[in-house]
């Protein structure tokens, strides 16, 4: 795909020569950028080579990195990830590691799925339901998007005292909102959808309803799939709702939150680091699977009513 | 169309029932799909920030006829301002909040953002490993800020691994002086926020015409002409979302408080005190106080948003 340019250089949008100033400012694009991701994967080093370290040693008394820094410890041992299970579970007298498992999954496969397909049901009429009705519900949202309401967490607090919410797993129905569920971004999804195929499915006598879940839901779903993973993410790594509206219902993000204190006091840090590397699995698991579509799906336009 | 259709077709109950039904189906699919998200955006959007507002002017205590109950006041907002004017042992929690808070928006908006846009130009000029490094830059975003948190401070801290790095370097290590609890909260939420808004930003930027950048390069441009007049005012729109999705959360910015200090030794911000004020970590439960505090902070934050949005989208959006 090579042209030649005005100033007689080969150049081309893909794989073109790149001018010498140009190498080297990448080249120390590329030294920063790998400094950088240096510096983030050091602390996952650093926590897996703390949790290899046998249980009962102390961090604090040892200083065992002095001699061996990030080498392979001598005595390594993978007891502290078992142990983890333990450490996890001590957050209170009443969960397991596996319960707490549990309460991260349902709570969050549960939220994610109805704020999601609630977005996704609710920008489809928006988009293509045109009337005077959805137009204001649109503006509204950007109303909403922008009207910056805080203090209100002391009323819904007071308010899922009163409808009997906290600790009720039935609380999880306000995660079908209006405007939650990355509205925007999935409003900009169904913005560059035909409704040619659903026009061609309602000649042939598809109902409103299977025109939206078996052709048009479909269609959205590889971008949707990306939103789903973001807001599993922050759904999963959430412990502030806990703390405020799910306190029997410790979920891992939680439980690594209340663990800190716990494992500082007993000097069980590599038990601690151990617990933090174990819960970040599924969740690392996931973003590795669909990386593709989180970075390269999601785009957000303007907030123009 | 439809009616244009009708008009040369002789009247028919059994035409008109289908054209009823049509239109009755298609209000019933509109009505089922949006029924329960506008009711429960009824409930616990609209009721709960008018009950906001309403807390906001409440409190509790004894009654004329000696039972405990809620009764109106002001009370929370004098209470607000003995807060803010602080004591003879210096300023006010709510003015360090205050102060604070204005720290993290501009770290948020004049470093993060600028560098994040930066990065994710690199990435989309597809620099040697771009793949890997989008993915370790976003890993900060998918790990619990507690885990995170904790393992930032264990690595930094005296006798860590990188106190042992630079001293076997020779080196002094810059940190062993206990730098303040703000400014490592800062360079932390700096370090770790970069990846945040590279979704986004990289979605916009994936969406330019790659012709346009194709004739700007036949031309002669060099990367830094196409950063600055090409790259930049093509996610524009994106970037004014996220200035004013900013500005209307301006009172709220904040970093990971809650698992680094819980608001102590100068690091409380103000979207962490309303959250202290309602969890008791970090200071005594008040839900009152919280709402008046919510109040003032949306009665400044709204006019902002509006400003910044005019701003950005001129007479066009405001």
């Amino acid at each position: 795909m090579a042209k030649k340019g005005l100033n007689g250089k080969l150049v081309g949008f893909n794989g073109r020569k790149k001018s010498k100033s140009e190498k080297v400012v990448f080249g120390i694009a590329f030294i920063l950028f790998a400094a950088y991701a240096a510096f983030i994967l050091f602390f996952f080093v650093f926590a897996f080579l703390c949790a290899l370290r046998p249980d009962g040693t102390s961090f604090e008394n040892e200083r065992f990195l002095h001699s061996n820094l990030f080498s392979w410890p001598s005595n390594a041992s993978f007891n502290s990830f078992l142990n983890s299970f333990d450490t996890i579970a001590q957050i209170n007298d009443h969960d397991t590691f596996l319960s707490i498992t549990w309460n991260s999954i349902w709570r969050t496969t549960t939220y994610v799925f109805l704020s999601i397909l609630t977005s996704s049901m609710v920008c489809y009429i928006i988009v293509f339901y045109r009337s005077k009705f959805t137009k204001f519900i649109y503006n509204l949202g950007i109303l909403v998007s922008i009207l910056p309401l805080y203090g209100g967490t002391a009323a819904t607090i007071r308010l899922y005292n009163q409808l009997h919410f906290i600790n009720n797993p039935l609380a999880l129905i306000t995660s079908i909102g209006l405007y939650g569920g990355y509205f925007f971004y999935m409003h900009s999804f169904y913005r560059t959808l035909s409704w040619q195929y659903a026009e061609a499915a309602f000649i042939d006598g598809a109902s409103h309803y299977r025109v939206f879940f078996q052709i048009m839901f479909p269609m959205v779903l590889p971008s949707a799939s990306a939103l789903f993973v973001m807001s599993f993410i922050a759904s999963w790594n959430d412990y502030e709702s806990t703390i405020l509206y799910m306190p029997k219902f410790p979920n891992l993000a939680y439980a690594v939150y209340a663990m800190e204190s716990i494992a500082t006091y007993n000097s069980a840090i590599p038990a601690y680091l151990a617990g933090v590397l174990v819960t970040l699995v599924p969740i690392l698991v996931l973003f590795l699977i669909f990386q593709n579509s989180i970075m390269e799906k999601v785009h957000l336009g303007g907030l123009k009513g | 169309m439809e009616a244009r259709e009708r008009a040369g077709k002789p009247f028919s109950l059994k035409g008109l029932y289908r054209n009823h039904k049509k239109a009755i189906d298609k209000n019933v699919f509109v009505v089922s799909f949006m029924f329960l998200p506008i009711i429960l955006f009824l409930i616990f959007y609209v009721y709960v920030n008018l009950d906001s507002f309403v807390m906001a002017f409440r409190a509790v205590g004894t009654l004329e006829d000696g039972t405990i109950g809620e009764y109106w006041t002001l009370n929370n907002f004098v209470n607000l301002a003995n807060i803010l004017k602080g004591g003879e042992d210096g300023l006010g929690i709510l003015t360090e909040a205050i102060l604070n808070t204005l720290l993290f928006n501009v770290v948020n908006l004049f470093l993060i953002l600028p560098t994040t846009t930066l990065i994710c130009y690199f990435l989309y000029k597809k620099i040697a490993g771009y793949k890997f490094f989008r993915a370790v830059y976003y890993l900060p975003c998918i790990i619990t800020s507690s885990a995170l948190v904790m393992l930032f401070k264990l690595a930094l801290q005296d006798g860590g691994p990188l106190d042992v790095l630079f001293r076997k370097m020779g080196y002094f290590y810059p940190l062993s002086r206990s730098p303040s609890a703000l400014i490592t909260i800062l360079v932390y939420h700096f370090l770790f926020s970069l990846g945040g808004n590279m979704i986004v930003i990289s979605g916009a930027m994936r969406s330019i015409n790659s012709e346009m950048l194709e004739s700007a390069e036949i031309d002669g441009c060099n990367w830094f002409q196409e950063f600055i007049y090409i790259i930049l005012p093509s996610i524009w729109p994106t970037i004014s979302t996220i200035l004013i999705l900013s500005a209307a959360g301006f009172l709220g910015a904040t970093g990971p408080i809650l698992a680094f200090t819980e608001g102590d030794k100068g690091t409380m911000t103000l979207s962490f005190y309303t959250f202290a004020l309602v969890s008791g970590k970090g200071a005594p439960t008040d839900y009152y106080l919280a709402s008046a505090i919510g109040l003032c902070m949306s009665a400044i934050s709204f006019p902002l948003a509006l400003v910044v949005k005019k701003v950005v989208y001129g007479k066009e959006g405001a």
